[in-house]
């Protein structure tokens, strides 16, 4: 059956996704807080995610190119960042913007630098994998809420 | 059918009404209490069986269970007199709320026990007392400058069953409580058109402008602000801001990001909160011994304020076991029979 194929995918994406470290325990509390209220929740936050993470981002890239010694700018930006990316589970991403704030506060600009490219690069790539999941799961059809990817 | 009810329901508000009355009036002992209620006769021709009162307003021990009978019950020759020794199924009417210019808070819960006629009620009663039940649901502000984080504290609050506000910053937040910058010596006087109701302030630590623990002193310096309980969140973990949250007036410290098992710890801190306010406490559905006796029934009817916030369709809360003396035998009651001796 087509259908159970795809959800046999979207699980097998899903575990993967954890697996490889992309994403971590609070993204299974954010599908504890999904129900018959709020079916599409974790798709609105995540999407809400990625809006807020890009502003600033570019923000940060914006400091980075005019003012690269206010560190505390920096920090202040990615320390807006970190808190959204732990909230909504992003693992690899969140620790990238710990590494970036540590660089700003040795005020290591080379490090930032280096840094912000590779936080960049997470951002995209998980930004990615997430839309093709859901994508899948909109062809799946409302899935029943797991855990743990029981397939 | 719809009869009936409608006569318990004038029941209700009769007596309500006259026990608002008593107690404008000065009542002073149990005795004058149960006198003129006799006289208040439940229409459905219900027994009243027993007061309990939180012991701030009489020192004494409430009398034993009475049986009053209405007018009307005498005339209809009840054929399904409860036998004393058991505990008859009770008609409960969950509905006491004075208003906060009274000197006592106290809370009262009459159990009507109606005769055969009215059994049939007994269950739209109930139903309607868990609709009461489901009224006015908690309300919780949430302050947050991270739009992620508010929609993730909506979501867990709502799931939690809260009411729930949310704002991103401090400023909006006293906004929204109707703080005076002024007010710190003088306590309100009536409330603002504008302001909310509000059980609980939950507040991220870092924002900017105010910060949560701003936040947290202007409200705990605030004397129509002060009893509301705050909660606050940080991402990081840093145990002298920990500490100083608590130390500032802060009930918890959440650290996010936060979860639904959390949220838990909101409850007890919230119903505190109310019963600073009013002396009410939780509804309790298993009451088995009297540890609460008189150990939550504070006299702070002092901070009128928080009754200012209070609406008038906030239901008593039947707070079953204050008020008893220890070593009364009374039957203990479950959400379903809701009985009280």
């Amino acid at each position: 059956m087509e259908y159970s194929n795809l959800r046999r995918q979207a699980a097998y994406m899903k575990k993967s996704l954890f697996d490889q470290g992309y994403l971590d325990e609070q993204f299974y509390q954010l599908e504890e807080l999904q129900d018959d209220v709020s079916p599409n929740f974790v798709e609105e936050v995540v999407t809400l995610f990625f809006r807020d993470s890009a502003r600033l981002i570019s923000n940060i890239e914006q400091a980075l190119d005019k003012c690269p010694q206010e560190f505390s700018k920096l920090n202040a930006f990615v320390h807006q960042l970190k808190g959204s990316t732990s909230s909504i589970g992003a693992s690899r991403l969140k620790n990238e913007c710990t590494r970036f704030r540590d660089y700003c506060d040795e005020e290591n600009l080379e490090g930032c630098l280096k840094s912000f490219q590779k936080l960049k690069r997470e951002h995209a790539v998980l930004r990615q994998k997430l839309e093709s999941y859901f994508q899948l799961l909109r062809q799946v059809g409302p899935v029943e809420k797991a855990t743990r990817p029981s397939m | 059918m719809g009869g009936g009810k409608e006569r318990i329901e004038k029941g209700r508000r009769r007596v309500r009404g006259l026990l608002a009355l008593q107690f404008k009036n000065g009542v002073n002992s149990w005795e004058d209490l149960d006198e003129n209620l006799v006289g208040s006769c439940f229409p459905c021709g219900g027994i009243l069986v027993g007061w309990l009162i939180s012991p701030l307003s009489f020192p004494s021990s409430p009398p034993p269970p009475q049986r009053i009978q209405s007018s009307e019950s005498k005339r209809e020759p009840n054929q399904h007199q409860p036998n004393p020794s058991q505990p008859p199924p009770p008609l409960l009417l969950p509905f006491l709320h004075l208003p906060s210019s009274y000197d006592h808070s106290f809370i009262a819960a009459v159990v009507v026990e109606g005769n055969q006629q009215q059994q049939q009620q007994q269950q739209e009663v109930e139903e309607e007392g868990m609709t009461v039940e489901a009224e006015a649901p908690f309300h919780v502000l949430a302050v947050d400058d991270s739009l992620i984080d508010r929609k993730l504290i909506e979501r867990l609050l709502k799931t939690s069953s809260y009411q729930v506000t949310t704002v991103e910053s401090g400023s909006k937040a006293l906004e929204l409580l109707g703080f005076r910058e002024d007010q710190s010596s003088t306590p309100s006087v009536s409330p603002n058109q504008h302001e909310i109701e509000v059980n609980l302030v939950i507040t991220d630590y870092c924002m900017p402008g105010m910060t949560g623990y701003d936040l947290l002193k202007k409200i705990k310096g605030s004397s129509s602000l002060k009893d509301i309980p705050v909660v606050i969140m940080s991402s990081e973990n840093v145990p002298s801001r920990i500490s100083r949250c608590l130390e500032g007036g802060a009930e918890e410290f959440f650290l996010k990001p936060v979860q639904l098992s959390d949220l838990k710890r909101l409850r007890p801190h919230i119903l505190k909160g109310k019963s600073n306010c009013k002396g009410q406490k939780q509804q309790q559905p298993q009451p088995e011994n009297n540890n609460n006796n008189g150990s939550s029934s504070s006299s702070s009817s002092s901070s009128n304020n928080c009754s200012n916030n209070q609406s008038n369709k906030r239901k008593a809360m039947d707070a079953m076991d204050e008020g008893l003396s220890p070593g009364r035998t009374r039957p203990r009651f479950s959400s379903d029979s809701l009985t009280v001796v």
